[in-house]
């Protein structure tokens, strides 16, 4: 067979694929992202995160208040945060937030302070040495422990502001619970990422309800989520931030990615299916992926159980979560 | 727009305004996939003309329903002989690059059964679209059948042409393993 057969042949191919294929056009819709897998499973629902945003003040909502300023430490600056980055920026509207209730209970808050929430999360946050006008602000961290569940939320919101609070950077670091916002509404469908230090993010810029520009996006290092949202922050302010917090690695542009697990949840509804990987390529509390799948593709094609290999590209757009803009292939495993 | 049957019904009244009507409706469509062919807009335009000359012989007798397709391969068999007999030396444009890559799908003929007829592979083909997504096969088809780019196959199928590069490479190899299991591939 030479190309010239191929070509002939394709012209034999039956009309209705002549017509499907002029006929097809992508259909913006709405990227409904869900919040990590392994933050949906297995949490007993009590009181809500609301209330408890309210009693610790610390977690992952950002409360005004009046702590003096913390600044890290200037020793840990790198000198290559001073590279200009160029951002691929995809234009959402403002995401909401996950909101898992989760039965917190007050007497399990045990308080960190800063430096013992780094090493926590074994991370470093030079936000202040890299953007000298903002400064870390309040200090009441804390995981939540309990004798049987022993650390089961460990969500921190770190806020680096600027000295009027108009512009600000927010962290927030998790662990056993990943911390995820939930509805993202591209503008496009196209998904594009930004090369940091060799990792391939997703960053989203969007307007908040009080008109303030905002920068976000979300990333693991480890077993780590990390979420970093900015407010009226420039982009390449914003970059720079992500290149001192994003983990250098020697990963190609535009390579695919692959994972094998067992499919353990389906909803055809919002046309997802979510996987716990296999034990060797999972982190410990890393195990839940979720995968949105493209038109064309129906999470009733799959059961409960089917061993399946999805291949992507870029990082898991959000934490745990493929798109289905990277999604380039499932393969049913036997 | 006039629709496909009131265009066909002017072809049986031998009325010349049928023509006019074809090209309207699906003249673009026809001059993007040849000059994706023959890389020349003149020749595209000759390429064209000649399939709705093609199709006003043919119609009638022939009632193609629906006509979309039926030009669209009038006007793709007669860009590839174009594009065989002037355009294959010069080694440029859309059609050579897509025949490039799928070369590599396809056996060296001299290794391969010659007997295999157009038709034959044509129905293997339809059998290894079958085992595609919509999306793949959309992808597949606009790549190989309408000799699209990658950036406006990007823009159809709402991904980005890096994207569009990788799912036509894993078809690509989904095909070739599909043919050697056909036998058509040694």
């Amino acid at each position: 067979m030479n190309p010239e057969l191929f070509s002939e042949a394709m012209s034999e191919v039956n009309d209705k694929y002549y017509e499907e294929a002029a006929a097809y056009h992508c259909q913006t819709r709405r990227g409904i992202k869900f919040a990590s897998f392994a933050a949906c499973a297995a949490i007993v629902l009590a009181v809500s995160l609301a209330t408890v945003w309210k009693q610790f003040p610390g977690q992952l909502v950002p409360q005004p208040d009046n702590n003096p300023p913390i600044t890290t430490d200037p020793n840990e600056q790198s000198n290559s945060t001073e590279q200009v980055i160029s951002l691929c920026i995809n234009e959402i509207a403002a995401p909401d937030a996950v909101m898992n209730n989760i039965n917190l209970s007050g007497d399990d808050f045990i308080e960190m302070s800063y430096e013992e929430l780094l090493t926590y999360f074994n991370a470093s946050l030079p936000i202040t040495e890299t953007l000298p006008y903002l400064t870390l602000q309040r200090e009441d961290f804390g995981v939540f422990r309990s004798k049987d569940r022993d650390i089961y939320y460990d969500g921190n919101s770190i806020v680096f502001q600027n000295s009027d609070g108009s512009q600000s950077i927010h962290i927030v670091l998790s662990k056993v619970f990943k911390h995820t916002y939930d509805v993202f509404d591209l503008r496009e469908n196209e998904l594009r990422f930004t090369n940091i230090n060799g990792r391939e993010l997703a960053i989203f810029h969007y307007k908040d309800e009080s008109g303030a520009e905002c920068y976000y996006a979300e990333f693991a290092q480890g077993d780590v989520a990390l979420t970093i949202r900015s407010e009226n922050v420039s982009a390449g302010d914003y970059g720079k931030c992500l290149k001192a917090l994003v983990g250098k690695t020697q990963q190609s542009g535009g390579s695919v990615h692959s994972i094998t697990g067992e499919i353990v949840a389906i909803d055809p509804y919002a046309n997802h299916i979510g996987i716990r990987l296999d034990e060797e390529q999972a982190l410990e509390y890393s195990r839940g992926y979720g995968i949105d799948l493209p038109d064309g593709q129906s999470a009733d094609e799959y059961s409960l159980g089917d061993r399946i290999e999805v291949a992507y590209t870029g990082e898991p757009a959000t934490i745990l979560t493929i798109w289905a803009q990277q999604l380039v292939e499932i393969t049913l495993l036997p | 727009m006039v629709d496909d049957e009131k265009i066909i019904s002017m072809f049986f009244e031998r009325n010349q305004q049928a023509i006019q009507e074809l090209d309207m409706k699906y003249g673009r469509i026809c001059r993007s996939l040849s000059y994706h062919i023959v890389g020349s807009r003149q020749d595209a335009e000759e390429c064209v003309n000649d399939a709705y000359i093609g199709a006003w012989n043919a119609i009638p007798p022939a009632h193609p329903n629906p006509l979309q397709p039926y030009i669209v391969k009038i006007v793709r068999n007669i860009s590839l002989k174009m594009y065989w007999k002037k355009e294959a030396a010069k080694r440029s444009g859309y059609y050579t690059v897509a025949l490039e890559e799928i070369a590599c799908c396809l056996a060296d003929p001299k290794t391969v059964e010659k007997e295999i007829e157009a038709r034959e592979l044509a129905h293997i083909i339809e059998e290894f679209l079958e085992t595609l997504t919509v999306k793949e096969r959309v992808i597949f088809m606009r790549r190989y059948a309408y000799a699209d780019s990658y950036a406006d196959i990007a823009k159809r199928a709402g991904i980005s042409e890096k994207n569009v590069s990788v799912r036509l490479a894993l078809t690509r190899r989904k095909m070739k393993r599909y043919l050697v299991k056909r036998g058509v591939f040694v």
